[in-house]
């Protein structure tokens, strides 16, 4: 499963470079994800506009990737495809994610706040 | 393992057939034959991704539910296309559904207060219903066969 991160303005921004997320690699998707945000504290944007097609058992991976990261760190998604979005929003999972058209908009919304 | 053909085919339709076997890449590659098979059937985009969702919830719960994961088995897909109208059957010798019914679990409602007790399955059946027509489900002879229509 190749998926790289990237810290942009104290966000974790995980890009997937795979065009499916789906069952047959589900259980690769939430170790890597895992891996990559072990190490942060930070808001993280996931990337997807690198993904085309995402099922069921790819959209549970994604929930559990929001889990794993818990209550205090958030996770917004980004570059959402036409079958991707539709997705999210037959399941309402759009009402869970916060959701940018790519990730400089995720990031004006989501990077660190300036100290005052 | 023989499976008829469950219909009569249209004149003036664009029919085929897909066999593949109780695996993920098997699912993977039939999904994108099946891509590739409606492209001279001018069907738009969004319909093309519905019967990719659909296609692909309907596949996996084959591999996952109706065969056990250690043997192997056959699934059969038939598709036929007319004036825009997409009608598809699923056949397989697997298990028959609970019941003898097809799922239709609640949906899931999401208040983000709820996050960490997010469900992170059963959104595959609720999308089968979303976005098919006229699904139905049949047993005979030991063999599974479902039957939906994607329309624009």
């Amino acid at each position: 499963m190749k998926m790289t991160k990237k810290v942009l303005d104290g966000v974790d921004v995980i890009h997937v470079d795979e065009d499916r997320i789906d069952a047959s690699v589900a259980i690769q998707f939430k170790d890597r994800f895992r891996a990559l945000i072990s190490d942060g504290r930070g808001p993280v944007v996931l990337d997807l506009s690198h993904v085309v097609f995402l099922d069921s058992s790819g959209l549970g991976a994604v929930v559990a990737a929001r889990k794993l990261l818990g209550e205090e760190r958030l996770l917004a998604l980004s570059g959402l495809n036409p079958a991707v979005d539709k997705v999210m929003q037959l399941t309402r999972m759009n009402t869970i994610f916060p959701i940018h058209s790519d990730v400089p908009t995720a990031l004006t919304q989501h990077r660190a706040k300036p100290a005052a | 393992m023989k499976f008829a053909q469950p219909f009569e085919p249209e004149i003036g339709a664009l029919t085929f057939q897909i066999s593949l076997i109780n695996s993920w890449s098997a699912v993977r590659a039939a999904l994108q034959q099946i891509r590739a098979r409606l492209e001279p059937a001018e069907i738009s985009s969004e319909q093309l991704d519905d019967l990719e969702v659909v296609m692909a919830e309907v596949l996996n719960n084959i591999v996952e539910h109706a065969y056990p994961a250690d043997k192997s088995g056959q699934i059969n897909v038939w598709i036929s296309t007319r004036a825009g109208i997409v009608s598809c059957w699923t056949c397989d010798a697997g298990a028959a559904m609970t019941n003898g019914v097809l799922p239709n679990p609640p949906r899931q409602d999401c208040q983000p207060k709820d996050l960490l007790e997010l469900r992170e399955g059963g959104f595959g059946w609720s999308m089968i219903h979303d976005l098919t027509q006229g699904l139905s489900y049949s047993r005979q002879d030991g063999q599974n066969l479902l039957h939906f229509k994607i329309i624009p």
